[in-house]
């Protein structure tokens, strides 16, 4: 192995333990309405944000394209057409056709 | 007479097992078969940057986390220091620290165990689990992910070695199905959580997102997750309360 991928592995390493394992393995104390407030509102306060961030995301490669496919697989899966088989179809399919077309 | 009665409890009780694996296992299996390409182009650029078979296992193994693993490929490229790396990595998952907060009832006990499963913790898995499922369904859950995103990678180097260099400057996006998989399973878990808790959704969904795009726009696609979660939590609260 080469220093300079070992170095960045244990970069990779040592982010996993601070973002996902620190939280979860130290016993930090918070106030009962701040653990609810976790569970509850946090949680969709992420997905929203990660709706905002793969449209934004995918709009910087194609912008038409990625709205339209990604609105639509939005639409189908808050109306819970076909599950997320069909969902993810239609959001693929649409997006290959309007970015060769 | 018992003993037929206890054999059909005995293959009940192996059907339920076999049924508690296989559930939540076919849950995440299209998120898991979507980062396949995604995975596999990992490892067709690293190999590309002479990284070996070891180092691209060793990467997905222990540095789980998609757009951390691209992001370093250029910094190693240059030799950037541990520090670098560590800020940019840190700065791109930082958003794993608050989600992490909030699966910790679903973890096992045991600091080992723990300290695994809540390093296989991705975005996908986190989109497809859900806050009642047990110990178990969330090993299944996050293991499935992790597996097919190690696996997947090495078997992108191993690719790598026979396709031709010029197939790999084609303008194919392998990372839109994993972003499809993710706007679908967050759509369905916001109307799942929101749905009854606040007066006027669709136009708190819509300012929600308004601001999120503003903290992209403003702070940049790496540092806007925090920021942009807290302000989108507290406005998410604020609405609970007012309605």
């Amino acid at each position: 192995m080469s220093e300079g991928v070992i170095t960045g592995i244990a970069a990779l390493l040592f982010t996993s333990l601070l973002v996902r394992v620190l939280p979860v393995v130290y016993n930090f104390k918070f106030p009962e309405g701040l653990v609810k407030w976790m569970e509850t509102i946090l949680p969709s306060a992420v997905f929203l944000n990660f709706i905002a961030y793969i449209f934004l995301q995918e709009m910087r490669v194609s912008a038409v394209a990625a709205l339209v496919s990604l609105g639509l697989t939005a639409i189908m899966a808050y109306l819970n057409l076909g599950g997320l088989f069909m969902g993810v179809l239609g959001g693929c399919m649409s997006y290959y056709l309007l970015t060769t077309s | 007479m018992r003993d037929s009665s206890s054999l059909d409890i005995a293959i009940e009780r192996d059907q339920g097992k076999a049924s508690s694996i296989r559930r939540p296992f076919l849950r995440v299996l299209p998120s898991a078969i979507t980062i396949i390409p995604v995975s596999m182009l990992f490892g067709v650029l690293a190999y590309r940057a002479d990284w070996s078979m070891l180092e691209v296992l060793a990467a997905g193994f222990l540095g789980f986390t998609g757009s951390g693993q691209f992001a370093l490929l250029p910094l190693v490229d240059t030799n950037a220091s541990f520090l670098t790396m560590l800020i940019v990595c840190a700065s791109i998952n930082s958003r794993y620290f608050p989600i992490a907060f909030t699966t910790t009832k679903r973890l096992p006990k045991t600091f080992f165990a723990r300290t695994f499963v809540s390093h296989m913790l991705g975005d996908e898995a986190y989109a497809t689990e859900r806050s009642g499922d047990t110990v178990k369904e969330t090993l299944i859950i996050r293991l499935t992910i992790f597996a097919f995103w190690v696996v997947s990678g090495v078997i992108g180097a191993i690719v790598a070695q026979v396709i031709p260099s010029a197939w790999l400057t084609t303008d194919i996006h392998l990372g839109f199905p994993a972003s499809v998989v993710l706007v679908h399973l967050s759509v369905s878990q916001i109307k799942m959580r929101v749905s009854g808790i606040f007066l006027m959704q669709s136009v708190m969904v819509l300012t929600c997102l308004l601001l999120a795009t503003a903290f992209y726009w403003w702070l940049g696609p790496t540092y806007f997750w925090i920021p942009s979660v807290i302000m989108t939590a507290v406005v998410l609260d604020q609405w609970k309360k007012h309605e």
